[in-house]
Formats: C-alpha cells, sequence, structure tokens
C-alpha cells in the first residue's frame, strides 16, 4: 500500500517525515527517546523536546541521552512544556470570540498551528541542518478520547513541515491512553504500534485533512473517532483528500456517510477531493459526491 | 356491486404489476388513457416514463395536465448507461412518493432492454414483485412487440404476475416465482473445476491479497480494483455469519470466477443483493455493490451457509475466445 508504513526503530526518520511511536509505561519512553534524538544529534540537528511537564520530569526522561546537559548547555537541546506554547483562546469583553472557519480553536486553551514553525526556522539560522522534534502527547488524550488540544499538536507539527527542516516523532503511552492511542497513531502516515498492522491514515493539515492507505471494516471505527476528533478541533467546511486512498470498502464508507451526517446537522458541509476509482463506487452507493480526481 | 375499475381489485395500498403486450398504438390507447383518467380523478400521482409515442398519445389527451405529473419522462433518457445506476435511480425516484404515503400509478416503458446490455432488466422486472412489494404504487409496464425480442416479451410474461388480455386485468399464466425466473437467467451454477485455486480465510484483508495474487496479469488495474472490492465485500459477510470464508476461484469462458462461501446462517435467497438497500438502511449494500461491479452473480446455500459465486469478463485474455461469461 503507498502512504502508510509502519516504524521498526526510533531512527531512520527523514527530514520532513512525521511518525507516531506508541510506547507502553513510562519505562518505555526513555531508550526512545534517547535513540530519536541521539540520531539528530549525529545528524546535526537542534533537538526539542515537547510534553506535559513540568520541565524537570521532561529532562529527566532524557537521562538515557549521551551528553544530555551538555546539549541544553549549549542550546543544542530543549525542553519545552506544552502550556508555554498554547495559547488562551481569544476573547472579546470576557467573551470567547467566534473563531475564523476551519482554523481556530473552539475551546481552549490551544496551541497556535505555527508553534514549531519559528523553532525549524530559527534552529537552521543558527547553523543546524533542521529541527528534529519530539512530543509526548500523551496528556492531549482525555479518557482515551483525542481532543481539540492533540489535533493542534498535528496541525503545528504540519504547519512547521512547510519550512521542510523539521523531523517530528510523537509518542504516546498506550498504557496510560488506552484505545486512544491507537487512534492517535492512525493520525499519522509512519506509524509504530505494537501488533497493530499499519493500514490507513487520517493526516491532518490546515484545511484539510488526507485519509490514506487501506481503510475496511476492520478500522472503519478508528476512522470514525479520528474524523470526528479533526471536526471538534475546527469549524466551517472540512475537506477530505482522497487522493492517497488505496482502497476503502462499504462499512469504512459507511463511516464517512455517517460523519458527514452528523457534521450537516450542526450546519457544516464534508467536500471530497481525489476520488478516484479505488473510492467511487462506495461513495456512489452512499451518494456521497466527491469532485473527481484533481 | 363494485363498478369496474381499470386497475383490477387495487386497493392501493401496495404493488400491482401489470404487463401490456402490445403492437398497435390503438392498442395503448385503449388501455391507457382510461387507467390514466382513472388516477388523475382519483387524485393519484402519476409517473410515466415511456417513449415519444406513448407519451405523444397520453399529451394529446390530457394536454397541460402532464406538466402535473409526478414524472413524464422519456424512456431513453431514463436509461443511465447500465443496470445498476438506472434502477438506483427508479428507487431514488420513488422516494419523495412514498414519503409522500399516497398511492401512485406508473406508466413504465423500458425500451432500454432492446440496448446492449438492457436484456438483463428482465431481472429486475422479477426482482420488483418482493423488493417493492409494500410500495403503494400500480405498475403498467409496456411491451412493444415491434421494438423487443420474442424472448424479451417471453420474459416479460414471466416476471410480471399481472396481464391486460386486452379488455381487462388478469393473473398473467405464465407468471413465474422470482427465484425460478432469476434461475432461467442466470448463469448455469456448474461443479466448479477440480483445480481451482483458494484458500480459507478469517481476515478481509488477507482476501484482498489472495485477489491481488490471483488475478491474471492481462487484468486492468480497474478490473482487479472491481474484483478487489466485490470479493472484500462477500468475505466481510461470510465472516460476518461464519467467522471465516472460502475464497476460490478459476477461469471459465473467457471470464475469471470468484467464489466465496461460509456455513454459517445467512442469507442466501437467489434475488439477494439485486437491489440497492432502501434508503433508510445502513446495511445490505455489500452484496448489492459485488453485483454491480460483476458481469454476473449469482447467489446459492451451501450447506447451512451461502455461496455467492462472481463472474468478470476478461476482454482480450491470451487464451480466451469469448469476451463474456457463459
Amino acid at each position: 500500500m503507498s502512504g502508510v508504513r509502519g516504524l521498526d526503530t526510533a531512527v531512520g526518520l527523514g527530514r520532513g517525515e512525521h511518525g507516531c511511536w506508541v510506547y507502553d509505561g513510562a519505562e518505555g519512553v526513555r531508550p526512545l527517546l534517547a535513540a530519536y534524538l541521539a540520531e539528530g544529534m549525529r545528524l546535526r540537528e537542534r533537538l526539542l523536546y515537547v510534553g506535559a511537564g513540568p520541565r524537570e520530569v521532561l529532562v529527566d526522561e532524557l537521562t538515557d541521552l549521551p551528553g544530555r546537559d551538555a546539549l541544553l548547555r549549549e542550546g543544542v537541546l530543549g525542553v519545552c512544556c506544552f502550556a508555554e506554547l498554547e495559547v488562551p483562546v481569544p476573547t472579546v469583553d470576557g467573551v470567547r470570540a467566534e473563531p475564523p472557519a476551519g482554523t481556530l480553536p473552539v475551546v481552549g486553551p490551544r496551541l497556535p498551528a505555527e508553534a514549531f514553525r519559528r523553532f525549524a526556522t530559527d534552529a537552521v539560522a543558527a547553523g543546524h541542518v533542521g529541527l528534529r522534534l519530539a512530543l509526548d502527547v500523551t496528556t492531549l488524550l482525555a479518557e482515551g478520547a483525542i481532543t481539540p488540544r492533540l489535533v493542534d499538536a498535528e496541525l503545528a507539527v504540519a504547519t512547521a513541515f512547510s519550512v521542510d527542516h523539521a523531523t517530528a516523532l510523537c509518542l504516546v503511552d498506550r498504557s496510560r491512553a488506552g484505545s486512544g492511542a491507537r487512534v492517535t497513531a492512525r493520525l499519522h502516515r509512519i506509524q509504530h504500534l505494537e501488533g497493530v498492522e499499519p493500514t490507513f491514515a487520517l493526516v491532518p493539515t490546515p484545511g484539510v485533512v488526507h485519509l490514506v492507505g487501506e481503510v475496511d471494516t476492520t478500522t472503519a471505527d478508528d476512522l470514525g473517532r479520528a474524523l470526528a476528533a479533526y471536526a471538534d478541533a475546527t469549524t466551517g467546511p472540512l475537506a477530505l483528500d482522497l487522493l492517497d486512498l488505496d482502497f476503502i470498502d462499504v462499512a469504512a464508507t459507511r463511516a464517512l456517510a455517517l460523519f458527514e451526517r452528523r457534521m450537516a446537522a450542526v450546519g457544516r458541509s464534508v467536500s471530497f477531493a481525489g476520488v478516484g476509482p479505488a473510492a467511487a463506487t462506495t461513495l456512489r452507493a452512499f451518494a456521497l459526491n466527491g469532485e473527481g480526481q484533481p | 356491486m363494485t363498478p369496474a375499475t381499470t386497475v383490477g381489485d387495487w386497493a392501493g395500498d401496495r404493488l400491482a404489476h401489470e404487463a401490456v403486450v402490445f403492437d398497435r398504438d390503438d392498442q395503448v390507447r385503449a388501455r391507457v388513457l382510461p387507467y390514466v383518467r382513472e388516477g388523475l380523478e382519483r387524485g393519484e400521482s402519476m409517473v410515466v416514463v415511456a417513449s415519444d409515442t406513448v407519451r405523444g398519445i397520453i399529451a394529446d389527451e390530457f394536454g397541460s395536465a402532464t406538466d402535473e405529473f409526478a414524472v413524464f419522462a422519456d424512456s431513453i433518457d431514463h436509461w443511465a448507461g447500465g443496470w445498476p445506476e438506472t434502477l438506483a435511480a427508479n428507487q431514488e425516484g420513488m422516494t419523495s412518493l412514498i414519503e409522500a404515503g399516497l398511492p401512485w400509478r406508473r406508466i413504465g416503458e423500458p425500451v432500454w432492454m432492446a440496448l446492449p446490455g438492457g436484456d438483463v432488466w428482465s431481472r429486475y422486472e422479477a426482482i420488483a414483485n418482493e423488493a417493492f412489494s409494500d410500495y403503494p404504487y400500480y405498475s403498467l409496464c409496456l411491451h412493444d412487440t415491434r421494438r423487443l425480442s420474442p424472448e424479451l416479451v417471453d420474459n416479460a410474461l414471466r416476471t410480471h404476475p399481472l396481464l391486460w388480455d386486452g379488455t381487462e386485468v388478469t393473473p398473467s399464466p405464465h407468471y413465474q416465482s422470482t427465484e425460478a425466473f432469476l434461475r432461467s437467467q442466470e448463469p448455469l451454477w456448474s461443479r466448479a473445476p477440480d483445480d481451482r485455486e483458494g484458500s480459507t480465510v478469517t481476515r478481509a484483508g488477507e482476501a484482498r491479497h489472495l485477489v491481488h495474487a490471483g488475478m491474471p496479469p492481462s487484468a486492468s488495474h480497474v478490473l482487479t480494483g472491481d474484483v478487489v472490492l466485490a470479493v472484500h465485500e462477500l468475505v466481510v459477510n461470510a465472516i460476518t455469519a461464519a467467522g471465516a470464508a472460502e475464497v476460490t476461484h478459476w477461469r471459465e469462458n473467457g471470464a475469471v470466477v470468484w467464489e466465496v462461501s461460509d456455513d454459517g446462517l445467512g442469507m442466501h435467497e437467489t434475488a439477494a443483493g439485486y437491489t440497492p438497500p432502501r434508503h433508510e438502511q445502513e446495511r445490505g449494500r455489500g452484496l448489492w455493490i459485488a453485483r454491480t461491479l460483476a458481469d454476473e452473480a449469482t447467489v446459492r446455500p451451501y450447506g447451512p451457509g451461502t455461496a455467492v459465486r462472481l463472474w468478470f469478463a476478461l476482454h482480450d485474455a491470451p487464451g480466451d475466445t469469448t469476451g463474456h461469461p457463459a
């Protein structure tokens, strides 16, 4: 299948790639971070680790990274809590302002889409070949459900990639996130999740969400959950791009149809672009209208 | 004494399905005009999908009243290029009438049966008797022997429970059950060859790999995609019913044949999946889609379960002498 692949080790991600690694328990994250960031160090990238915090906990999780303290001192390695990056929801006279369609938060605090872009450009300006980002997004899930904060984080990473110097690995702890860890992995084209085949991805980018790979009756529920999370994090019309979709069956298309119906019930439209032969038959069966091959 | 009507004892609460066979316009006039007039007097909606000739006869009599008909359309425009599309459009077109909750009258003249691939429409005339049995409409189906082959006219007599004998509506002596008619039209269910390939699968993804590996190299990308989806949907149904599916395939008369069978307690009526699920139904699209993608499809009981066989024509395949399944 094209567009979605598994990740066997935490090294080997190329610049411009954005993956997700699902680990099990707090002990699992240390060797993972060490391997991933050490590779970036060898490649002369600037390193940034972002998590819930507090800061000393994040630093402690980097214990296995060789030369951690020196890297921190020299500014090659940075650690950052989500709270430092997030901004409150804009308000007018104490009332939450209505956000522009498609981009801004419904509930806050929220991570601005440009949050990591400045880090990437600063890294290159300082002589690094790029930015290597590790984000532990576990706390951005609530009781196993993906929150708008998590979708924001994914959109912020996608925006950082517009400068083409970033590599990102999102981390999520299955022992705390439950089935939400699997759905989080589905938000990435590159996935590591023990025992789960990386068959499809629903990749959020600003303005459009891309459905990639093969989605069928066994993954239709994950698709529905991922779509609902993206919808909760945005406003206005939703564009779904199917250009890299290799296969979709009736059950998964039913998930799209239910989603479209729920969106319509709250006055939001869903449009389908890049509809090829793989999707045309089942979309037609549910009267979902695509724009065809762009 | 109940006054005579143009629709026999139809009470407007369910489907009545009548064939009219004619070879002169005055025969059409004699049957159709009183039928329309009575419907208008009763305030019933009117749907007319017919040739220019028949619509001209109706328009000459009723003038601008035809503007008020729910549908007054040319048959040939109604043909959407294939039976699945035409059938789906037909069904969709009935939605507002059903929602209105009142009986309606239909005049249909399926001239498309004479077009290439249109002959399969006879099967949907048979299917309609069951699929739409609770829809409150009277369907008057016109068959012009000047346009249609004797075989198609014979099919009409076998698929319509009612027949116009020139003076009144009578039960058709030629009418067959839906299952008997379909079996007479579908490919024979011959014994699968001993050297067929296949295996038992428990996950739908396995079946997709099996199809990719089993399709001949000459098959187009689009054809392979169709087979993958059709077989996948059957396998999903089988796994749901029985936990596993047996998938086999072989070549036959210029076609690839894929069979999916299971031993679960599932739906195995011959007519299963011939019509699209109704609007309100969430499920039931898998077999319908498989039928629309295949050139031929048949459903048979398989022990306590179901076997579905799909034929896909291979065009220009080396070693094949025909382009269509038997």
